[in-house]
């Protein structure tokens, strides 16, 4: 059912160590109310480093109410560290790729927000070939396009069931710096139930443009298809008419130039390899920027969370296919 | 044992002293000769560098500053949460700085330059966590999801009939009918 998966911190004789990146991230798609959320934890510089960084994120998107939750930013040596999990006092989210089994946990009632979730893993992890240039440096990755969920979120005094949720999972590693001259574009596209299930992936420089192959990938009733290279289409237009949500707050204040950043509205990708093809129609709805500094080197990156709901249409093996859903979408820069 | 507000400015600069060498240069640059006074709630000091040492003094309303900054911990814990952004603190009033543009501009830049070097600087992310922690005790906030509620909308204050007088000459008035 699952890769096997590991967590991969470098070795202390490892000389690209500073450049350290690695994360377990989970997004949870509740299709009763609409709410879109993400649970993350990430480790960014050398292990025994002062300096170096953990940090905890769970946000909500709940239409109607808004942004919940927040950035919990600590120091590395803080976060508990498994061979596939990662655990901060407040945020931690660990993949069992024996049981496939995915868990979440937040706790931020200051910020309105608690997470807990069980999912299990349904298909096959999508591995990518790599590892791929990012940057100056690289990056690896994996992920569960799928996942049946279990749990709940509380927002604020409401209580969000998760049994008819959709959810993904991924697990990103790799050696850069925030700041450089790179970026990428990337989204988690869930229908109800036994819908489509789809990932697009696209690494780009600080511009957006294009320096790998992009990818899409969509599952369905245990069918798969992999869309990449010319196959792929990603086209982005509109403006979004919503300022996002800013975190953390000391580096939002740094960064009051980026208050209101100009972002797409609408995402069209479609994929078409002559055999079977899919296109995806995205709508974003409320943003949020996570501003990324590194813990070693003068630098910041910009993560714009955009999430939404999107519908898709295409022929997979000679069926047809059509669904509507909630989605999330990135954009790195 | 809490810090005053003097002892927070104070450790701030020790700890770029000893740990972002650049940092505290371009801060004692910045800063030049100007004195500045700083409050947060009732609390009152005024700061400035003499041979390239930090000075800080109880304030002084007879004493002629170049610079006055003035916030509450509310407000800084409401930033430090992102609950809310810098323009809304400011066109709200929640932070008030005045002086002249050069006093002004260099006090920004301060803060600045603190914020930028807090990312690789473990020991002002432990100053910043002692100040959550010692202010979030007597400033309890609503606990809940988004972002604190705002009355300002942008140019916060009502324009005057001779601006309208201009504005309307030259054309540049939004249309009345909706």
């Amino acid at each position: 059912m699952i890769a096997l998966d590991h967590l991969r911190p470098p070795s202390p004789y490892d000389p690209s160590a500073p450049a350290y990146k690695e994360w377990l991230h989970v997004n949870v798609f509740d299709h009763d109310s609409g709410a879109v959320g993400l649970v993350n934890v990430s480790l960014h510089g050398a292990p025994g480093d002062t300096a170096s960084r953990a940090v905890g994120a769970a946000l909500v998107e709940l239409p109607g109410v808004g942004w919940a939750g927040n950035l919990d930013v600590r120091a590395l040596d803080d976060a508990r560290i498994s061979i596939e999990a990662i655990s901060l006092d407040r945020v931690a989210v660990g993949i069992d790729s024996r049981s496939g089994l995915v868990m979440a946990s937040a706790q931020l009632p200051d910020d309105g927000l608690r997470v807990a979730l069980t999912a299990a893993v349904r298909g096959p992890a999508l591995i990518v070939d790599g590892p791929i240039p990012v940057g100056q440096g690289w990056i690896g990755w994996s992920a569960w396009p799928r996942l049946t969920i279990g749990g709940e979120y509380r927002v604020g005094e409401t209580v969000l069931p998760l049994e008819n949720g959709s959810g993904y999972a991924d697990h990103n590693w790799g050696r850069w710096h925030w700041g450089q001259d790179m970026g990428w574009e990337w989204g988690s596209f869930l229908c109800p139930g036994d819908g489509p299930a789809i990932v697009m992936s696209q690494m780009t420089d600080r511009a957006h443009r294009w320096t790998a192959e992009p990818l899409i990938e969509l599952r369905i009733a245990g069918a798969r298809r992999r869309f990449s290279g010319p196959a792929v289409s990603i086209e982005w237009s509109g403006v979004l008419d919503a300022l996002p949500r800013r975190f953390p707050g000391a580096l939002a204040a740094l960064h009051a130039d980026r208050v209101a950043p100009r972002l797409p509205a609408r995402l069209d990708a479609q994929g078409d390899d002559g055999l079977d093809m899919l296109e995806i129609t995205f709508t974003a709805r409320a943003a949020a920027q996570l501003i990324l500094a590194d813990p070693v080197h003068h630098g910041y990156s910009f993560l714009h969370e955009l999430v939404g709901s999107f519908s898709c249409r295409g022929r997979l093996q000679g069926r047809d296919i059509e669904g509507e859903g909630l989605a999330v979408v990135e954009r790195a820069e | 044992m809490p810090h005053s507000l003097g002892g927070y400015i104070e450790a701030i600069v020790m700890i770029l002293a000893s740990n972002d060498v650049f940092a505290a240069a371009r801060m004692r640059r910045v800063a030049g000769a100007r004195r500045a006074r700083i409050m947060l709630d009732d609390e009152a000091v005024e700061v400035s560098f003499r041979e390239g040492e930090l000075r800080v003094e109880p304030a002084d309303p007879a004493r002629q500053v170049d610079g006055t900054g003035r916030t509450d911990r509310g407000t800084v814990l409401d930033l430090l949460a992102a609950r809310l952004e810098v323009s809304a603190a400011i066109l709200e009033g929640l932070i008030e700085i005045e002086g002249t543009p050069d006093a002004v501009a260099a006090m920004l830049l301060i803060i600045e330059i603190v914020l930028d070097a807090a990312p690789r600087n473990p020991a002002l992310q432990l100053l910043a966590d002692e100040f959550v922690n010692e202010s979030s005790s007597g400033h309890v906030r609503a606990q809940g999801p988004g972002t604190r509620q705002l009355s300002t909308a942008w140019y916060p204050a009502a324009s005057a009939a001779a601006e309208d007088s201009v504005l309307a000459r030259l054309n540049l008035l939004p249309d009345a009918g909706g």
